[in-house]
């Protein structure tokens, strides 16, 4: 193996795996599919098995008799080949939901039709009916009531105002001192 | 019989009342396809009295269209007649385009301007639209034999076979062209009307120059999509 190649093999290396990395990523943080994310991790992984095999692939029948060069060139085609299938894999996702975003949208609209004769009638009797469906805010007012967050907030508050002062107060135990700060480790 | 007029309406506040006043006194039933206009459309469509189908999102003439096919399919409509909210087409000369279909002798019928036999010498083709119109007739004459004069024309009324078959599919961008060669594949009847336009009462064309420019690409991919597909027949 030549230095050139040893090069092109870091660098292939290099770039694969934050391409991996990168699409793990945006699975984890919820804004690629998962069955998109696999196909594509299959193809990468693919690709850093074939850079990594790089100084044996000459041992192939096909392959033997090429040289560094040809064979980067090869592995670049095929490469760009399996990336050129899972864009069309994606393009084929994105034509199945204009379909569906059309045919939902022709649907609404027709639904509409049905449904606003009956809303028109109702809405000579809806000053009698009171509001069942209201928003938290505007519920928590009308009630005086508080919601289970606003609880946790303040018991969260009074807990860390109480275990400041306590903190502060000179009879505070030095077992507990240690276990809420650093040294507790040591 | 019963027949539907079928009017997509992008922005087109100011042409609709007329219109749907014309539509009334020739007796027909209507449905407006509000596609997403930010103008007062769906209002002006609804004081009129007549039912509207407002899309949330903008479909195009297209998908605009096909609403209305399966609004008229889900309604028991005989005949669906498409006529544009620009105020072009009048409503008059319904009777005359539907004549074929109720004779049975057509399932497609185009409001045409340009039939050599009775030209609308009076309306005058923007040079952009009539390079395009030029291109599609040639393109369809060339993938299915089909002789139409004007292949853009927006007034058409279809049979209720042929509309069912539109509620299923139908061409997005520009689709007049494309429609004709997918009625010809599954073996409908398509029939020329002579007819005379008016020049529109307000708005703007959205056929721009440049998208008259791009025309001839949207109509060579349009019509190999259809060829490549395999042809369903219906008819």
């Amino acid at each position: 193996m030549t230095s050139f190649s040893l090069i092109v093999q870091t660098v292939c290396l290099v770039l694969l795996s934050g391409l991996m990395f990168y699409t793990l990523w945006l699975m984890r943080s919820g804004r690629l599919n998962a069955h998109v994310t696999v196909r594509w991790v299959l193809v990468e992984c693919a690709g850093i098995f074939a850079v990594v095999l790089w100084k044996w692939l000459p041992l192939f029948k096909y392959t033997s008799a090429l040289g560094d060069r040809e064979l980067l060139m090869i592995l670049a085609v095929v490469f760009f080949v399996l990336i050129a299938f899972l864009m069309l894999d994606c393009l084929v996702r994105i034509s199945t939901h204009t379909t569906q975003v059309k045919r939902l949208t022709q649907e609404l609209a027709l639904l509409r039709t049905y449904v606003e004769p009956v809303g028109k009638e109702e809405d000579s009797t809806s000053a009698k009916i009171p509001i069942i469906v209201q928003d938290v805010d505007s519920f928590k007012q009308i009630n005086g009531d508080l919601g289970k967050q606003d609880i946790l907030l303040i018991f969260w508050i009074v807990a860390c105002l109480g275990l400041y002062l306590w903190d502060i107060y000179p009879g505070y135990p030095e077992t507990m001192k240690a276990f809420f700060t650093a040294s507790y480790q040591h | 019989m019963r027949v539907l007029i079928i009017i997509p309406a992008h922005n087109e506040e100011e042409s609709l009342p007329g219109l749907l006043e014309e539509v009334r006194q020739a007796g027909y039933d209507a449905v407006v396809i509000n596609d997403a206009s930010s103008d007062k459309t769906e209002q002006v469509a609804k004081a009129a009295g007549f039912p509207v189908l407002s899309l949330p999102v903008n479909l195009g003439i297209g998908g605009g269209v096909q609403t209305g096919f399966i609004y008229a399919l889900r309604n028991g409509y005989d005949i669906a007649v498409q006529v544009d909210g620009d105020g072009q087409h009048d409503p008059a000369q319904i009777s005359g385009l539907i004549a074929p279909i109720l004779a049975g002798e057509a399932d497609c019928t185009i409001g045409s301007r340009y039939m050599p036999s009775d030209p609308d010498i009076g309306y005058k083709t923007p040079f952009a639209r009539r390079m395009g119109m030029h291109f599609s007739t040639g393109i369809l004459r060339l993938a299915s034999g089909l002789s139409i004069y004007d292949t853009t024309s927006g007034f058409r009324a279809l049979s209720r076979k042929a509309f069912s078959y539109f509620a299923t599919e139908y061409p997005v961008d520009h689709p007049e062209a494309e429609a004709l060669l997918m009625l010809h594949q599954a073996g409908f009847r398509i029939r020329e009307i002579p007819v005379r336009l008016r020049f529109r009462r307000s708005g703007q064309s959205l056929f721009t120059f440049f998208k008259a420019a791009l025309y001839p690409l949207r109509v060579i991919i349009g019509f190999m999509g259809i060829l490549f597909k395999r042809p369903r027949r219906v008819a």
